[in-house]
């Protein structure tokens, strides 16, 4: 009875670890385009483009302005590359915490303190995130309504924050106690002989 | 949980000494890997199975108060 459920146990720690290689590689993948994506197109954009034309690109719409008043931004790569870099900083380190829990998987060793502490970074990480893309999104769009004076067109600054990643912030800080109280019971369980 | 008390500490040296067996050699009649049996030993164990407890005594063919000991907080 105890034997077939330490196979069991066995068998699915074993299934888990394959699954826990194939994710670090994707994880490493995923590092490595988040990084370029992040850099090449924050949404939205204001293109400089050839002509006395502006163009506003978000992710499904681009919105072209004819007008010969048409301010050329300049700089609007660079600003959209420069407010966007803490907030890949934060997912770099989401990524690398997420990269030393799998491992530890992999070794067959996941109960130790370090995971709890590791999981509590990624929950601060991702509250950083939430409060971060808020204010690098208003900052950006504060710094693109200037460049969009335009006769009969409304600009708006626009406040988005998503609760959303807070919440999900919230249940890993809850999953990271989780694992520190059961991190205390194993080992108290191998001081038990 | 404040209150102070004494603690239980393991006295294997003398018994083993007596039956004049290895560490070794009580580690594998017991079935325990010899680490174990180190810390048990050196009194680092927090706690001990009924049945691991049983094993040691058929192995030493002593009672648990041969090798258990409670010693009491000093005054």
């Amino acid at each position: 009875m105890h034997d077939s459920k330490n196979l069991l146990l066995v068998r699915m720690m074993f299934v888990l670890t394959k699954v826990a290689s194939v994710l670090l590689l994707l994880i490493l993948l995923f590092a490595v385009v988040s990084v370029i994506a992040t850099a090449v197109s924050p949404s939205p954009i204001l293109l400089r483009t050839p002509g006395k034309q502006l163009t506003l690109r978000t992710s499904g719409l681009d919105v072209i302005f004819r007008f010969e008043q048409a301010k050329q931004p300049s700089h609007a790569v660079t600003i959209a590359f420069l407010s966007a870099l803490p907030i890949t900083a934060c997912n770099i380190v989401v990524l690398f915490q997420l990269r030393k829990i799998l491992s530890t998987v992999l070794e067959g060793n996941p109960f130790v303190a370090e995971n709890a502490r590791r999981l509590r970074y990624i929950a601060f990480a991702l509250f950083a995130i939430a409060i971060l893309s808020t204010l690098t999104g208003a900052l950006t769009g504060r710094w693109q309504q200037e460049m969009i004076q335009l006769p009969g067109v409304q600009t708006v600054v626009r406040w988005r924050f998503d609760p959303g990643q807070i919440g999900v912030g919230v249940l890993i800080l809850v999953l990271a106690e989780v694992f520190r109280q059961g991190v205390a019971m194993k080992e108290e369980q191998d001081l038990t002989i | 949980m404040d209150m102070k008390t004494g603690e239980i500490v393991i006295h294997l040296d003398r018994v083993m000494l007596d039956r004049n067996i290895s560490l070794s050699e009580l580690a594998e009649r017991v079935g325990i890997t010899l680490a174990n049996l180190s810390i048990l030993k050196n009194n680092k164990a927090r706690a001990i199975r009924f049945s691991t407890l049983a094993a040691i005594c058929q192995a030493l063919d002593c009672q648990p108060g041969d090798i258990l000991k409670y010693s009491n907080i000093e005054e």
